[in-house]
């Protein structure tokens, strides 16, 4: 059921590069417009409003000088060509919705999914193990860059070297931590898995 | 083997998480990511630890954890383009490591080198980036390269300094 709904979702996602990105309709500018909007109220539906304008804007300074670029091109007459400035309109409009759509369709994928397709158990066990560390990890994180903040207000160092510093002692107690709790959980989820295995043994 | 997998697992869920989460606003781009400093930490460590093969493991530490950053992060147009890009980072950074002195660095500069390389290449052949769009994120990409470089060497100079090599075998 997971690998059907996989290739489905594969299937959708190539169908869309392959009409507006790749295909025929690339150089429509109206539709790529139209769908720029249904893949926007699409994600509003999905996700939230708030997210959809958060990557909007996030990709708003990129296509900002995408198209500066594109004009400069346009003026300078770049490698002989005369369609800079309408090829940059369509990547305006083609680019954000790309990108909202392929976030859309992986909201449809969950880790479960990905936990159910046919892998071997040591695969399992590295993908559980790994989703344990990102999320305990994320949350670590934040108390450590606190601790170093504190640190920053004590010493008053604000320049770019400080800040480098800073972030680099994240990266190495982040690391210490995160081996530690790794280990520590294989062990336990190894420990689980053999004792289980003689259960079944045992069982008459 | 298994002190390896653990330090890759642990290095890769590190790049995710820098990656996501540790941002730096910059004048010229929205911010500088620190991404790229653990990807060349990562490298280092891996390649430290991993003798002949470290450069497999930095490569897929680098390029799995960067390409997944950019899918969790909504940005999953980049993953193929980011999982060839850090890979190669992360790869040449794992083979510096047990080089010397103008070696090391060279290698080093090559793998921030590749990455913007396989960015600009990739970007100029994607019809939704373009030409206009890869020369805009040049020089994003050079600062995010250079920063990583001194980053990463920096965080690795340290972690090497309290971890001596013995040590590090079963960190």
């Amino acid at each position: 059921m997971v690998v059907i709904k996989l290739a489905f979702l594969t299937l959708v996602l190539a169908g869309f590069f392959g009409l507006f990105v790749f295909g025929p309709f690339y150089t429509h500018v109206e539709l790529q417009l139209g769908v720029l909007f249904i893949v926007g109220m699409g994600s509003v539906w999905r996700t939230s409003g708030r997210e959809t304008w958060r990557l909007i804007k996030f990709c708003l300074p990129f296509i900002l000088t995408l198209l500066g670029f594109g004009i400069l091109f346009h003026a300078t007459h770049f490698l002989g060509r005369e369609d800079w400035l309408q090829d940059s309109l369509i990547k305006v409009l083609i680019f954000p919705s790309s990108l909202i759509f392929l976030k859309l369709l992986l909201t449809f994928v969950t880790y479960l999914d990905i936990l159910r397709l046919p892998i071997a158990t040591a695969r399992r066990v590295d993908l559980i193990t790994f989703k344990a560390a990102l999320s305990k990890g994320g949350r670590i994180m934040e108390r450590f860059k606190w601790y170093l903040d504190t640190y920053q207000e004590l010493t008053g160092q604000r320049t770019r070297g400080w800040v480098l510093r800073k972030y680099a002692c994240l990266i190495i107690a982040l690391y210490l931590y995160l081996y530690e709790e790794i280990e520590n959980s294989r062990l336990v989820m190894e420990n689980r898995m053999y004792i289980l295995s003689q259960r079944t043994d045992r069982a008459p | 083997m298994r002190n390896l997998k653990i330090a890759f697992l642990a290095l890769t869920t590190v790049v995710v998480l820098t990656t996501l989460f540790i941002r730096v606003p910059l004048p010229s781009r929205g911010y500088f990511n620190f991404g790229d400093v653990a990807v060349i930490f990562s490298g280092l460590v891996l390649g430290a630890l991993g003798g002949r093969h470290g450069f497999v493991w930095g490569a897929a530490a680098g390029g799995v954890g960067s390409a997944l950053a950019d899918i969790i992060g909504g940005f999953g147009l980049f993953a193929p383009i980011t999982l060839v890009a850090k890979g190669a980072e992360g790869a040449l950074a794992a083979w510096a490591s047990g080089r010397v002195k103008v070696m090391h660095w060279i290698l080093l500069l090559l793998g921030g080198s590749a990455m913007v390389a396989v960015y600009f290449l990739a970007e100029t052949m994607m019809p939704n980036i373009g030409l206009q769009g890869a020369v805009a994120e040049l020089i994003p990409n050079l600062i995010q390269a250079g920063g990583g470089i001194a980053g990463g060497r920096l965080a690795y100079a340290a972690f090497a300094r309290i971890v001596d090599r013995e040590q590090l075998e079963g960190v």
